[in-house]
């Protein structure tokens, strides 16, 4: 009864409520919007923000249907699309080698294109058509296994600000070349480049996140750099590259990042910082560095320990110091001597803001425990010291204990937590 | 911005219907426009900002949400305060009927409250997805103006959108 009453609750609200909208719901139920009512035959065209995937069509059995139908919707919805399209995305498994798709971005290039994303699959890269470079006002490139080859005459995105490329063939002088010809770009994660050296200018860099296997990294101008999250994969090939090279991974890493706050380094990463010579006394301080996360360091091996306590040392103000124990060792090394702690740590090192540490995977191998010792006597704020220990050591834990009640603390409101699984 | 020599200082609106709210200034900055405001006025005078497009009803209930919320951001983000507020906002919808509901997104939309805005439309848009087409138009209260030959050219202009779809069931 109250039906015919029932005053419309959506079709007049204004039409970026109306985006807002249709954008949560998959495109092909937006476009089904269309038979609601006259008025919203049209509300799905104007949508500025397009993304499809294969939930657009129904999954037949016959890959040849799936595509041919999927070709179909995103033809038909460009066509009938009026307006500006700000951001298109396409996910699928299928169409790498669709000529359709390289029209769909010539089409795409010439209507001031601001957000690209597109992924395929692994069969065959995408080799991605000139036009992308014409883009001129593209704000957000992310491209999964596809092929990259800008032109000579390709001069750079100027309004770039982010930059995502996984699984992408390209040469290492296009991608620097990209990077700092991208005055704007603001954040960047590249994963899955085979041993690539990787020189990186980007003045206006404050998010980057590096994932594969990478011989040479060289943050020669990134000033402005406030996080950063590395995984840095070890091959034989890498290994050896390492011992014929002698130039500082840690100053061509983390010499030129003043204004760093948070440092996430996943596996085998102190392990590239630690290789090439001795950087001897940091020409920087982290003075905004606050929270450090070092995954699979190992304590069996001085050169790590060093790269962990000379960054430690020099971020006067951390606040949190997260690190996971590594049980594993790449070559056998000889553990440093006991001594090493006293001739190694500067004896009037304190962390004066460091409130939270965390220490998982710990093999309570002497080493760690001494690094806990260590962090304990200089931590005058400490609020808490947790432990996990690695799940394979049982017999070690009560060493481990005992270990632990006999370290002095600085701060008389540590509380050191052993947390077992 | 000017020093404030009062601990909590407190920021008066007046709606549609000429009633004043006092709220605390914590709340009043979740309302983006009137954040905005502040931002770019300094030295505003304590007079009561004007809001021509919103009632006292929805205002009051408005406040009531960015409250609740902000006591929910201020115990951290832990995923159990995390389902706390998906509830909360479950039951916040529950308890609204299509009116309030129009009226609240709209102010949302004009005082610019970012993360009610996005709840309320995530709400609508849920309400859209997997239903049929008799239900979303009963739902929202739309009338269906197509004549049959008009509803059946757009169903064969989009048939590639329908496709796999039983026109009665949807």
């Amino acid at each position: 009864m109250d039906d015919a009453l029932s005053p419309d609750l959506i079709s007049d609200l204004p039409q970026n409520i109306i985006e807002s909208i249709l954008t949560r719901l998959l495109i092909r139920d937006a476009v089904r919007t269309s038979i609601l009512s006259s008025k919203w035959r049209y509300k799905w065209a104007t949508l500025t923000q397009l993304v499809f995937d294969e939930k657009c069509v129904i999954s037949w059995n016959d890959r040849c249907e799936v595509e041919g139908s999927l070709v179909k919707f995103i033809t038909r919805a460009l066509f009938l699309h009026q307006g500006p399209i700000r951001k298109f995305q396409l996910k699928t498994r299928l169409l790498q080698c669709c000529p359709d798709v390289d029209q769909w971005l010539l089409f795409l290039s010439r209507n001031d294109m601001k957000e690209l994303v597109l992924e395929f699959a692994e069969e065959e890269w995408f080799r991605v058509p000139s036009c992308l470079f014409n883009c001129k006002k593209l704000t957000r490139l992310e491209l999964f296994r596809c092929e990259f080859d800008p032109p000579p005459s390709f001069k750079g995105f100027l309004c770039l600000k982010s930059l995502n490329l996984h699984q992408v063939l390209v040469s290492p002088e296009a991608i620097e070349s990209l990077i700092s010809s991208c005055p704007l770009l603001e954040s960047s994660a590249l994963s899955y480049f085979d041993s690539l050296s990787l020189t990186i200018r980007a003045p206006n860099l404050k998010y980057l996140c590096l994932e594969g296997e990478f011989k040479d990294i060289c943050l020669e101008n990134t000033p402005l750099l406030v996080a950063m999250s590395d995984t840095m994969y070890m091959t034989d090939d890498i290994a050896e590259h390492f011992e014929q090279s002698s130039s500082c991974n840690f100053n061509r890493f983390l010499g030129g990042v003043p204004n760093l706050e948070r440092l996430i380094g996943h596996i085998y990463f102190t392990k590239y910082l630690s290789i090439g010579d001795d950087p001897g006394r940091l020409p920087i301080t982290y003075n905004h560095l606050k929270v450090v996360e070092l995954y699979r360091v190992s304590f069996e091996d001085r050169k790590e320990i060093l790269v962990v306590l000379r960054l430690i040392t020099n971020s006067p103000n951390l606040k949190e110091l997260q690190i996971s124990g590594s049980s594993n060792t790449l070559a056998a090394i000889v553990a440093p001597a006991l001594d090493f702690w006293g001739e190694e740590c500067p004896s009037d090192c304190t962390f004066e803001q460091l409130k939270v540490v965390k220490m998982t995977d710990m093999s309570g191998a002497p080493h760690e425990m001494e690094f806990v010792k260590f962090l304990l006597a200089n931590s005058p704020v400490l609020e808490t010291m947790c432990i996990s220990p690695c799940v394979y050591v049982m017999d070690g834990r009560l060493n481990m204990l005992i270990e632990l009640l006999r370290f002095r603390r600085a701060s008389a409101q540590a509380e050191i937590l052993f947390i077992q699984d | 911005m000017s020093t404030a020599t009062v601990k909590a200082k407190k920021i008066t609106l007046r709606t549609a219907d000429n009633h004043e709210f006092e709220v605390d200034e914590a709340i009043a900055m979740e309302l983006g426009a009137i954040k905005t405001f502040f931002e770019d006025n300094p030295d505003a005078s304590e007079e009561p900002m004007p809001l021509p497009n919103v009632t006292s009803k929805c205002l009051s209930t408005i406040i009531e949400y960015c409250k609740s919320h902000l006591a929910f951001r201020a115990r951290g983000g832990s995923s159990s305060v995390e389902d706390e507020a998906k509830a909360y906002d479950e039951e916040f919808i529950k308890a609204q009927d299509n009116e309030s509901l129009k009226e609240m997104i709209l102010a949302a939309n004009y005082l610019n409250i970012k993360d009610m805005l996005d709840m309320l439309n995530q709400a609508v848009a849920d309400r859209i997805k997997n239903k049929s087409v008799e239900y979303v138009r009963k739902f929202f209260g739309i009338e269906n103006d197509y004549t049959p030959e008009e509803e059946a050219a757009v169903r064969a202009q989009n048939e590639w959108a329908f496709q796999g779809v039983d026109p009665d069931h949807d």
